[in-house]
């Protein structure tokens, strides 16, 4: 019974998602804020691009970061009520890496 | 020493040059180029690499001090010579694919390594067979933190858009790519690209989301917001994931054609009998043994089945030209799944890449790069004798020119894929026959064997030019 790993999926996928929305905002707003010019730089709109993926990757290590620490501590707290439950701890399922993801 | 014999098109970075000498392939470096040729040597990278065939094989060619004071370079080093070179354009779907693969793979490989790669030319990549080979050993440097991604629009245009184009678009990148070098630009590609296809994320944030910045980055507003960013550091992470991505998005796409039935319908609609299936089989074979040939052409290749067999009885390596780019793409699959030593390539024998780019040079035309020792010519005649109109003296003087000897297959009027193609013409092709065929070969080589295969009076001369010729 590892609910995990479905679980990190799910995250994952918020964020994914969250991401999309977050391209298709910016993306939306600096594509009708442009003017027209006569020399296209092909490098700036990569530069503008990549800044958005660093911002946010930077946003979701945070977002996972944040989340690890709070699954972490639920967990202490849900390890220390089924310590106190006596025998039902081996119901909590099989030890929880407790890395987080890592994944931007 | 003779003139130095640079590469036309090894012009863009003036720190390293590519030139031939003696039948040897150089590559000078300047101080800096030859700087970062030694951090990479002394960090062991360079020598994986190479084990790893990431790269061409490289060595430093010191012994000639003479190439090295003329081209006025701190460096000098030796690559091997790949057996054939293509470019992007001649590429099937799955060779692009396995391009992009292969340059993403080293750019992550080259950061976890704490180097990185200066640019993201897909003519870096070339093929041995149907396995890509990175020879630009120039553009491996030092990676900076926090430096920028500058080769990643150069990316989506030679690799990304053009599979795109190819697997959302259904059309052949191939004909796009020939008439525009630096490949297909993110906003061509978003114009074409299907509305349903442009949500999916990944297609997204590396297709439309680029297009959308490369627009905007037109006005005032935008250059300058660039300019600030610049100054920003951008992360390792943020550029590892952009390279994750991307190899997600690449590894996900197929063509937009490909069928699993694919094969069984070619086996199906051809127009053989297993006899005569047989017959050309030895006849190939026997050409094929007795030749040795070193580097074959086979001229129409389909989906590879006789070069397969060629190579079965001798032929030591193989260069396929197929017109219709989803059955060249066939035949790549086929020498992958059999390892053959065989690159299929999407060329139209009517219409060979020509010679261009930078004063015509830059890029060679497929006759230019032509040196093969042996030709297939099978089923390939009447499609550009009558599908295309050119006059048989004319087509024997390139079949004949393009290797010493070879096998033609001659296609007659009253062969049902003849008749298929007169079927809504009128036939202006008077002088067809089999008998002038075999005058004008005659003609131009010595015809060593010939024989009738098919009950519709199809024919394969095995041919050998005159020496003294």
């Amino acid at each position: 019974m590892n609910s995990m790993p479905r679980f990190r999926m799910s995250l994952r996928a918020v964020v994914a998602r969250g991401v999309l929305l977050a391209l298709v905002v910016i993306a939306t707003v600096a594509a009708t804020a442009s003017v027209a010019h006569a020399y296209i730089d092909p490098g700036t709109g990569s530069f503008l691009l990549q800044a958005v993926f660093g911002v946010l990757a930077a946003a979701t290590a945070a977002v996972v970061g944040f989340w690890s620490r709070i699954k972490q501590r639920s967990k202490q707290l849900v390890g220390r009520s089924a310590r106190a439950a006596g025998d039902h701890a081996a119901s909590a399922g099989p030890p929880v890496d407790s890395r987080s993801d890592g994944r931007p | 020493m003779g003139a130095l014999d640079f590469d036309a098109g090894s012009y863009r970075d003036p720190g390293s040059r590519v030139l031939d000498h003696d039948g040897r392939v150089l590559r000078t470096l300047d101080t800096a180029a030859a700087a970062e040729f030694a951090w990479l040597e002394q960090a062991g990278f360079l020598e994986r690499l190479i084990r790893e065939r990431w790269i061409v094989a490289t060595r430093r060619a010191d012994d000639l001090r003479e190439v090295r004071r003329e081209t006025g370079s701190a460096a000098l080093l030796e690559h091997e010579r790949v057996p054939f070179v293509s470019y992007p354009y001649e590429w099937t779907f799955s060779a692009l694919e396995r391009a992009a693969r292969h340059q993403l793979d080293l750019h992550r490989l080259a950061l976890a390594a704490g180097a990185t790669l200066s640019d993201a030319s897909a003519y870096n990549i070339q093929f041995v067979d149907t396995t890509p080979v990175f020879i630009d050993v120039a553009s491996l440097r030092r990676y900076h933190d926090g430096e920028y991604w500058l080769a990643h629009q150069q990316f989506l245009n030679q690799f990304l858009n053009p599979l795109l184009s190819t697997a959302l678009c259904g059309l052949d990148f191939q004909r796009l790519y020939r008439g525009s070098l630096e490949g297909l630009p993110s906003t061509a590609l978003l114009r074409m690209l299907p509305l349903r296809h442009r949500l999916r994320p990944g297609v997204f944030m590396h297709a439309v989301a680029p297009a959308l910045f490369q627009r905007s980055a037109e006005g005032k507003v935008a250059s300058d917001a660039a300019g600030a960013v610049a100054q920003r550091p951008f992360p390792k992470a943020a550029y590892l994931a952009m390279l994750n991505g991307l190899a997600r998005l690449v590894a996900s796409l197929r063509h937009s054609r490909a069928r699993g039935a694919a094969w069984a319908d070619y086996e199906s609609t051809n127009t053989y009998s297993q006899a005569e299936f047989e017959a050309k089989r030895a006849f190939v074979s026997a050409y094929a043994q007795a030749t040795r040939p070193r580097m074959l052409l086979d001229l129409g290749c389909n989906t590879g089945l006789y070069s397969e067999i060629a190579l079965a009885a001798g032929a030591s390596r193989v260069v396929g030209a197929e017109q219709e780019p989803a059955t060249a793409d066939l035949a790549f699959q086929r020498a992958e799944r059999s390892g053959l030593r065989l690159l299929p390539l999407v060329i139209d024998a009517a219409d060979p890449s020509p010679a261009q780019g930078w004063r015509g040079a830059e890029r060679r035309s497929f006759f230019a790069r032509a040196r093969f020792d042996g030709m297939l010519a099978l089923a390939v005649e009447h499609h550009l004798a009558i599908g295309r109109n050119i006059p048989l003296d004319q087509l024997l003087d390139v079949l004949v020119g393009l290797a010493p000897h070879g096998v033609v297959e001659f296609v007659p009027k009253r062969d049902p894929q003849v008749q298929r193609l007169l079927r809504l013409r009128e036939d202006v092709f008077s002088e067809y026959s089999e008998a002038a065929f075999a005058s004008l070969l005659a003609a131009r080589s010595r015809i060593v064997r010939q024989q009738t295969i098919t009950a519709t009076g199809r024919r394969l001369f095995w041919y050998e030019r005159d020496r003294v010729r």
